[in-house]
């Protein structure tokens, strides 16, 4: 394999592990959007961090998936697959991203939309850039970077193996 | 030589026309092989637009100038082959057919090589004029795949371009090729040899369609397709000369007793030709590294994760369409009802009636409705990115089994996904769907996917009265909405448009990244549709909405009767809204509820405007008022109705102009009872249950 | 060009319940009518090599390489098809 592509190999172990970690954070946030919106739903009193924790079950279902694709990167490291071990990295954090992304857009438009209308909500801003999938999506975007970099090279380098479409 | 093309051409042809040499060129391809992009760069994108002759299948025709050659090219839509099977084909065929495009542009995929070819066979034996662009040769590449074009040019006897039609690589050299096939004087058909046995009876039906008056059609492809046994060409050779048919019938029988189906047998030989040539011309120089396609497939179709990632990606249209847009919506309204509203009012010369016209009908009802512009943009922007980047095949894969289990194919799901944003699209988009009993069931059901224009309606009312449960109660809507699009779709296909599918073989083209310039063509494309209706039919049912509020059954009311309720119930509006009423007792909506229906008859994005006028409340304090006129139970009933009764007409234009007349009062008639029976059974059960 | 049916040595099966990953030679296709013409029009022809790559999260359909091209195919179209393990 050569020893840019141990170095490699280990990069990828590396990343997997906290894309593991990331992924956790991903469910236990998932799940407690859950608990948030059963709260509301029941009316019971019980709340898990409101402030940063919307009781919202669509994103509730998206903050789960993504944390398990994250988990799966590990899952596979594993089972030694690398192919999976890195797919997995690359979708799970660009997903993380894209909803950050869209979270922060979707943000700093309501508050131009306010702003409109005549008034300015500072609050309104800073309590959309600290929603969950905001602050995981940060937390997740220099591992995006990394595993689209690390993704390139390994393919370069048929380290993640050869095309199924040939026969 | 100057390229002239695209706009251009069209401007100076008016002019040159009768200096220029003109060629007809048609575009033929598989799905898949950038067919569009190659018209992009030929015609410069401008095309004109419209229908193919009796059928919904677009016609896309542009123009290039280019020295002393005027090239009009003719996009023909994707198909996989000649049969009679499909519209598109038959389209095809009877374009090279009888129009006689002077060069046909076969348009192949140099990594889908052996299916392309097919094409190329099934094409040249039309006996036309072929040029081959070999396109997507760097995908290729990336795969290890090189092909000998220069070899493949002197096996089949025409000319071949290598072409990355995203860069525009090869473009002019395309360009060059057609102008030199047009030029050639003779064209040798590149023939496929079927065999002994069928060799020789295509020989003897050759020959005795030689006798054949009026025959235009080139004589060998005919033989080829009457022992097919196409049904149309069949018919077509009945036509002129029915003596043939007693040759054909014998051919058939003894050529079947030795080979089996001969439809089959026939398609398998060339297929066995294409894969032939193409192992001959086509070699790999590496083994490939995996591809991008493949890395990504391995998890968005992952067996577990498959589901949850298309809900994820579904969470970020949605929120993309809908809350991005959010300020343009804004600013949408303050000129509609404020900025142009005040200025109509503040124009003192002109009569009542039509200030009241311009400013309670046209303005209001209007631009209710072009305040969804930007939602719906913003929704055709995501959807089309996803779709050129490959994700919508992959998603009708992932959803397929759903829909099989109700008798449609899986792509079913694009319309209704659609149709989330507006309607119209959704129902013109039906047309890829290739199957016509499947195409004409999506066209009925897609009205019933929530369209954006009824959000505000659900959430008005789910504030006023469904309390905690509103967010429930609104997203419900959704859910209800493809549920009952699915089961009508079932009891239609299996009832009224009956038929064996054409099954749910789709090819999954490779991810790519989406050009700026397409996708904004294709977002544009579909929101114009919104536009336009907004413009013309909304236009004028507002209108007559208008004229039904001023008026009654008494006679003119005047314009007073949008600000004064009691009068307005005397309206016609008022009127109707009162027999409805009375048809709608057991679910206990008052008659003004009533006629806000019938405004949504225009479009539903003027629903909640119209509960304002008639309740006599400003819609800030709308909520407060429907609080009191609707109780949880009713006013859910009111939701489902809402979603439920009838496209609104913008909707009953395109599924008129799509399927016809009948099929959109079919439409209307359906829905209308299945929202009367829906919110029946909904009020009851609750009574039932005692929700009261 | 033969067309015959090679003879089950006990090792053909149909599309729909081959196993995933495996490369396998096409034997014959059993249907009729516009779902036979698209199969062979998408190359799926007797002799023709075919692999199996997945199925979809909910069971079906099949996603399948013939002629180089992912296509996806459902589980009974693809009851059609015989093939035989290469």
């Amino acid at each position: 394999m050569g020893r840019m592509g141990l170095v490699r190999k280990t990069t990828l172990a590396l990343m997997a592990m906290a894309s593991f970690i990331i992924g956790l954070a991903y469910v236990g946030s998932g799940l407690a959007s859950v608990i948030n919106w059963l709260s509301n739903w029941f009316s019971l009193r019980y709340e898990v961090l409101p402030a940063v924790i919307p009781p919202d079950p669509w994103l509730s279902v998206v903050l789960v998936t993504i944390g398990l694709v994250l988990i799966s990167s590990a899952y596979y490291l594993m089972r030694n697959n690398t192919l999976m071990t890195i797919a997995t990295l690359l979708i799970g954090s660009g997903l993380a991203v894209a909803v950050m992304a869209i979270q922060v857009i979707a943000t700093l438009a309501s508050v131009v939309d306010v702003a409109i209308n005549g008034e300015l909500m500072i609050n309104q801003l800073l309590s959309g850039l600290i929603r969950v999938d905001a602050i995981l999506g940060y937390i997740s975007t220099p591992l995006f970077i990394l595993s689209s970099v690390l993704f390139r090279l390994m393919r370069k380098e048929k380290l993640l193996g050869l095309t199924l479409h040939l026969k | 030589m100057k390229l002239l093309r695209g706009e251009e051409a069209f401007v100076t042809n008016h002019d040159l026309s009768k200096d220029l040499v003109k060629i007809k060129v048609a575009l033929v391809g598989i799905p898949n092989v950038g067919k569009s992009v190659i018209f992009n760069k030929l015609t410069g994108g401008k095309a004109w637009v419209g229908n193919w002759p009796g059928v919904t299948v677009e016609k896309k025709v542009g123009k290039l100038i280019i020295g002393k050659y005027l090239i009009e090219v003719t996009d023909l839509p994707g198909i996989y082959g000649l049969t009679p099977y499909t519209v598109d084909e038959v389209i095809a065929r009877n374009f090279i057919l009888n129009e006689s495009p002077d060069v046909v542009v076969v348009i192949a995929n140099a990594a889908n090589l052996e299916r392309s070819l097919h094409l190329v066979l099934s094409i040249l034996e039309l006996g036309v004029k072929v040029v081959v662009a070999l396109n997507m040769i760097d995908i290729a590449r990336d795969e290890g795949i090189e092909v000998d074009w220069k070899a493949l040019s002197r096996l089949l006897g025409v000319e071949v371009v290598p072409t990355i039609a995203i860069t525009g690589y090869g473009i002019n050299e395309l360009v060059r090729a057609i102008i030199d096939t047009y030029k050639r004087k003779e064209v040798k058909p590149y023939v496929v040899n079927y065999g002994d046995l069928i060799e020789a009876w295509i020989g003897k039906l050759v020959k005795e369609l030689g006798r054949c008056e009026g025959l235009k059609y080139p004589r060998r492809w005919v033989a080829i397709k009457l022992l097919e046994g196409d049904e149309h060409v069949l018919s077509t050779v009945d036509g002129l000369c029915p003596q043939i048919k007693g040759l054909v019938i014998k051919a058939r029988e003894e050529l079947s007793r030795e080979l089996g189906d001969l439809e089959t047998y026939i398609t398998e030989a060339r297929y066995r030709e294409s894969l032939r040539i193409a192992n001959l011309v086509r070699s790999y120089v590496e083994v490939g590294k995996v591809t991008i396609t493949e890395v990504i497939d391995s998890v968005l179709t992952h067996k577990v994760l498959g589901i949850p990632l298309a809900l994820t990606i579904m969470y970020l249209l949605f929120r993309f369409a809908f809350e991005v847009s959010t300020p343009l919506v804004d600013l949408i309204r303050l000129l509609f009802d404020e900025i142009l509203r005040n200025y109509v009012l503040s124009l003192h010369n002109l009569p009542d009636w039509l200030t009241s016209l311009l400013a309670d009908g046209v303005l209001s009802g209007v631009g209710a409705v072009l305040t969804f512009l930007p939602v719906i943009a913003m929704f055709f922007l995501g959807l089309s990115v996803l779709e050129d980047v490959g994700y919508l095949a992959r998603f009708a894969f992932v959803v397929d089994k759903i829909f099989h289990k109700f008798g449609l194919p899986g792509k079913v799901a694009i319309p209704l996904i659609i149709g989330f944003g507006c309607n119209v699209p959704a129902v013109m988009s039906t047309r890829t769907i290739e199957d016509e009993n499947d195409r004409k069931v999506s066209a009925l059901i897609a009205p019933l996917s929530s369209c954006s224009a009824r959000l505000p309606v659900y959430l008005a009312i789910a504030g006023a009265v469904m309390g905690n449960y509103a967010g429930a109660a609104v997203a419900s809507m959704y859910w209800i909405g493809i549920l009952l699009a699915l089961i009508v779709g079932l009891i239609m296909r299996k009832l009224m448009f009956k038929g064996p599918s054409m099954g749910f073989i789709m090819e999954l083209p490779p991810y790519l990244v989406p050009r700026p310039a397409d996708v904004l063509a294709k977002t544009w494309e579909r929101t114009r549709k919104f536009l336009v209706k907004a413009g013309t039919v909304i236009l004028g049912g507002v209108v007559i909405v208008w004229l039904l509020s001023v008026t009654g059954p008494s006679g003119y009311l005047g314009p007073q009767a949008l600000t004064n309720t009691s009068l307005l119930e005397k309206s016609w509006i008022g009127f109707l809204g009162h027999v409805i009423a009375y048809f709608t007792l057991p679910m206990g909506w008052d008659w003004r509820a009533c006629s806000a229906l019938l405004f949504g008859l225009v479009a539903k994005e003027i629903v909640l405007g119209s509960l304002g006028v008639l309740y006599g409340v400003s819609k800030g304090s709308l909520v407060a008022t429907l609080a009191h006129v609707f109780t949880p139970l009713t006013g859910f009933a009111y939701m489902v109705f809402i979603l439920l009764y009838v496209p609104c007409i913008g909707t009953l234009a395109a599924i008129k102009s799509e399927l016809g007349l009948k099929y959109a009062l079919l439409a209307l008639t359906y829905q209308v009872t299945l929202a009367y029976v829906a919110s029946l059974v909904i009020v009851g059960i609750g009574k039932l249950i005692g929700l009261g | 060009m033969s067309r015959g049916v090679l003879k089950t040595t006990g090792r053909s099966v149909r599309l729909s319940e081959a196993s995933m990953g495996r490369e396998y030679v096409v034997v014959s296709i059993n249907c009729n009518g516009v779902v036979k013409r698209r199969i062979l029009d998408m190359g799926i022809i007797p002799g023709a090599k075919i692999r199996v790559l997945r199925t979809a999260p909910l069971g079906d359909p099949l996603e399948v390489i013939v002629s180089g091209f992912p296509i996806s195919i459902r589980k009974s179209e693809a009851a059609c098809i015989e093939v035989i393990e290469r």
